[in-house]
């Protein structure tokens, strides 16, 4: 069972993700934005972070570099969440230490298959 | 006494050995008879005494009487045989007299000859003068020959008809009859009216007129000591003489005065062939200067040039025997403040000065002088005068060629800084330019350029170039009788006393301003700003020739200054255009990450639903957020046209009383629950009246400026939303504590697609549509709107809406 943090400033989104996720076996905990979501990283310490990307206060990209400079954080996987699938997008991410990235609007399998790929059994 | 006639003395010498002879002879008759007689006598000795004695005396008495006889007959006839010879003589002279003339031209000889024809007709002891007319002075006379005995004094020179007694005036000159007074003792009628008595010039005079052609070209004056000695009959011979003498001197005169008329032609047309020939003004004036020089042979010769007499500099002159050019030229100055020829004569110096006058000004002094002093003839002055009229020529043709010069470099200046200007995009960047070739152009003076004010009907000071540091007008009003309305009249301004001017100003006056020289700038035919050049140098002049050329110019500056503002148009719309641009891709970005999060929901929860085994509540739960997520797609796409339409002014309100307080509450009351974290406080004024407005589009001014303070300001960061009646409206004031916007931003925030870009805002979402919807509806009420704030302090978003919804046209 693994631990998961998931990160969505829009109330809508956040409940579609607790109720794709509520059959699985994992723990989900949700954060407003990137601020919280940092806290929630330190104090759960998960096995994947899953952030959306345009967000108030601190943003999906400064939150994976706040996650990887905490060396005890540094090796979390972080999966964005972004309405943007541009080649410059994917890459910023992904030079920001991105381990993926789900595009919106995502199908609650891939968001599962994601899950699956980065949480060890 | 007389001298006695050899003839005379040889008659009595031949009469005395005669009576000798017969002497002897009657004594040896006598002898003879008597001692043939017988008669012895005793005594020859004594028979003498009687006899001989008596018959001597007798013989001497016969010859004396008859030398007495002859004496008078010889002297008779000695009489008679002379006065046919002076006749003859007399005669003889006036022809040799003629034959002289008709081969004799030089005045002086015709003179010499008179004298010697008067002396001989009328004796040595008659003093003769023949004055002849001077051929350089009209009125003047010249002395040509005179016979003066020992004792007699002569008469000048030279002199005048004004100088002469008036009786030789009146009856020689004026009326060219003879004066003929033979004892001037005897008062003649003539000597009651003068101050000098005629007696004063001898006993017996006359003054004849030497007439050739019906024109006096001299006088004879006649004197003697003695009374009498010259009277009407005596001066026939020479009166004839006169005649011939007259005709001599006319011709003798003609040629002179031609010859001396041709001389002056010729030094004329040689400097003037010269002032042709050069184009250098020097070279004419020393050319002109050495001309003179040699010709009338004077001591100094100089040209002094200058616009006024105090500031006459000599540009050449030349100086007998000195090899130091004149560093002033005497009379120079009085004849430049004259305007007219002067001529300065005293004991050591004669001086003559003719002022070089071009179009009635000044532009210097042609002046000469002699030392010792002597009389200028008429001719000098011609000659000074004419060469004088040559050198303004030159000094004007070199001027012209100079200034046209100058004015083709100007014009070279002028063609080479107009392309530079052309060149330049900015109306900033023109303006520097402009003022730069301004300067340039007219190198003492400072430029300055106006614009003109449309609000103010002025002309505003755009830009000064004024190394000085003195201050120029900063506006030029229309109809202040000024500068300024001068150039309302679209013609240029050219000022050069400006003190006397009647558009002066006290500032300028102020500054010590000397010129102006102004050209409009105009465009379409209406003024749209100036070029005013400004020289506070007292030998400051502008011309028309400045005037023409700043009028190029201006025209060149104002084709530059509207095209840099079309370019600078052009430039702002094609910023504009790339600005929309950018900003419609970045919206299309925007509106496809808002659109995808309303979209996620609906996926993911349709998916659920198909997917998933689901109880009915779980299913009906997710298909009201399927739908709630649809209606906010929904809203989204009707925000988006509503803007379009209202911007394109299709958009109509639908106008009541509203009551702004409560369309606050209300708006906040649904804003409160979506953000839980932003405490919103409410200050609402009581005295906020009901305004005509449409309800729902100020619902949505409301609901927009909240939005924005929710999402740009931090996690308990205070809203405060203010309603308060101000004048004719009301004042709604949106506060939050958030980022702040940059100053440079607060006007762009308003227009579609326009967001503050930074690190900050990069993660809020926004369609980029909720202010440019405020504006436009708040413009569409007839209300304003504009924004405060202080980065990283918070911004106020103000919006003023009128009481009576004057809803007006809205611009698209």
């Amino acid at each position: 069972m693994g631990r998961v943090v998931f990160v969505e400033d829009d109330p809508q989104v956040r409940k579609l993700v607790q109720a794709a996720l509520r059959t699985t076996p994992h723990e989900v905990q949700i954060a407003t934005n990137g601020r919280e979501g940092l806290e929630l990283v330190r104090r759960v310490r998960p096995h994947v972070v899953f952030t959306d990307v345009s967000m108030p206060e601190m943003d999906g990209v400064q939150l994976a570099d706040a996650i990887r400079a905490d060396p005890e954080l540094a090796t979390t996987p972080i999966v964005f969440i972004t309405a943007s699938v541009q080649k410059e997008q994917i890459a910023r991410y992904m030079a920001h230490g991105a381990s993926g990235y789900l595009a919106k609007p995502f199908s609650t399998k891939a968001l599962r298959d994601e899950i699956a790929r980065l949480v060890p059994a | 006494m007389g001298r006695v006639p050899r003839s005379l003395i040889l008659f009595i010498a031949a009469s005395s050995v005669y009576a000798a002879i017969v002497f002897l002879a009657v004594h040896a008759t006598y002898g003879i008879e008597l001692g043939r007689l017988g008669v012895r006598l005793p005594d020859p000795e004594a028979l003498l005494t009687s006899i001989d004695i008596v018959s001597f005396l007798f013989w001497i008495g016969i010859s004396v009487i008859a030398s007495m006889v002859v004496w008078a007959l010889a002297r008779a006839l000695e009489r008679a045989r002379g006065t046919g010879a002076q006749r003859q003589g007399e005669v003889a002279s006036i022809f040799a007299l003629g034959q002289a003339l008709s081969g004799s031209l030089e005045l002086d000889a015709i003179g010499d000859r008179f004298v010697e024809v008067a002396t001989g007709s009328l004796g040595s002891d008659v003093s003769t003068h023949v004055y002849v007319q001077d051929t350089s002075d009209a009125g003047a006379f010249r002395l040509a020959g005179s016979h003066v005995p020992a004792g007699d004094h002569p008469w000048p020179k030279r002199t005048t008809a004004a100088e002469l007694p008036a009786p030789i005036r009146t009856r020689v000159v004026d009326h060219r009859g003879p004066l003929v007074i033979p004892d001037t003792g005897r008062g003649d009628e003539s000597a009651r009216t003068r101050s000098t008595p005629m007696s004063a010039y001898g006993a017996s005079f006359a003054a004849l007129p030497l007439i050739a052609h019906d024109r006096l070209v001299g006088i004879a004056l006649l004197s003697s000591p003695q009374p009498g000695s010259i009277t009407h009959d005596r001066v026939q011979v020479v009166a004839l003489a006169t005649q011939f003498v007259a005709s001599a001197i006319r011709t003798a005169l003609t040629l002179k005065e031609a010859e001396s008329r041709a001389n002056r032609e010729a030094i004329a047309n040689r400097v003037a062939q010269r002032t042709r020939a050069a184009h250098d003004p020097d070279a004419v004036i020393k050319a002109t200067v050495d001309e003179l020089a040699r010709a009338l042979g004077v001591r100094r010769v100089g040209v002094a040039v200058g616009a006024r007499p105090d500031e006459l500099r000599v540009a050449h002159s030349w100086t007998r025997d000195a090899a130091t050019p004149a560093a002033t030229l005497a009379g120079s100055r009085q004849a430049a403040a004259t305007g007219r020829t002067t001529q300065v004569t005293d004991e050591t110096a004669s001086r003559l000065a003719t002022p070089i006058i071009i179009g009635g000004e000044l532009a210097g002094v042609l002046a000469i002088s002699d030392e010792p002093s002597r009389e200028w003839s008429t001719d000098d002055v011609r000659l000074v005068e004419a060469l004088a009229r040559e050198l303004r020529a030159a000094i004007e043709a070199a001027r012209l060629l100079q200034s046209r010069q100058r004015e083709n470099e100007r014009l070279l200046a002028l063609q080479r800084a107009s392309a530079v200007v052309a060149a330049r995009s900015t109306t900033r960047d023109v303006i520097d330019e402009v003022l730069r070739t301004a300067s340039a152009l007219f190198g003492e003076a400072s430029a300055s350029l106006y614009l003109w004010d449309e609000q103010e009907k002025g002309l505003r000071l755009a830009q000064n170039a004024d190394r000085s540091g003195r201050s120029v007008g900063l506006f030029l009003a229309r109809g202040d009788g000024k500068l300024g309305d001068e150039l309302t009249k679209l013609e240029p301004v050219v000022v050069n006393d400006y003190a006397a001017w009647s558009g002066a100003s006290p500032g300028g006056l102020q500054h010590g301003l000397r010129a102006v020289i102004a050209v409009p700038l105009v465009r379409g035919g209406s003024l749209v700003g100036a070029i005013v050049m400004r020289s506070y140098d007292e030998r400051a002049r502008f011309t028309i020739d400045d005037a023409r050329l700043l009028t190029l110019f201006g025209d060149q500056a104002a084709a530059a200054l509207a095209n840099a503002e079309a370019f600078e148009r052009q430039r702002r719309a094609v910023e504009q255009l790339e600005r929309v641009n950018r900003a419609k891709s970045e919206f299309v970005s925007i509106v496809s990450h808002e659109f995808r999060t309303p979209l996620t929901g609906i996926q993911g929860f349709s998916e659920m639903m198909r997917d998933e085994e689901l109880t009915m509540s779980e299913m009906k739960e997710y298909a009201a957020d399927i739908n709630k997520d649809a209606q906010r797609l929904n809203r989204m796409i009707n925000e988006m046209l509503d803007l379009d339409r209202m911007e394109a002014g299709r958009m109509a309100l639908n106008l009541e009383a509203v009551d702004l307080n409560a369309v606050v509450s209300d708006s906040v009351d649904r804003v409160r629950p979506n953000a839980p974290e932003h405490p919103i406080k409410l200050v609402l004024g009581r005295d906020v009246p009901s305004l005509s407005a449409d309800r729902d589009r100020l619902t949505q001014i409301v609901g927009n400026l909240l939005s924005n303070a929710v999402k740009y300001s931090p996690t308990g960061g205070e809203i405060v939303v203010t309603t308060a009646r101000e004048g004719e409206g009301v004042h709604l004031a949106v506060h939050d504590n958030g980022m702040g916007i940059p100053a440079d931003m607060l006007e762009s925030i308003w227009e579609r697609y326009s967001r503050v870009e930074s690190d900050k805002t990069r993660g809020i979402q926004g369609t980029g549509l909720g202010l440019a919807i405020v504006r436009q509806i708040v413009a569409m009420h007839g209300g304003r709107v504009w924004a405060e704030s202080e980065v990283g302090r918070g911004s106020t978003f103000h919006v003023v809406l009128p009481l009576a919804g004057s809803s007006r046209p809205v611009e698209a």
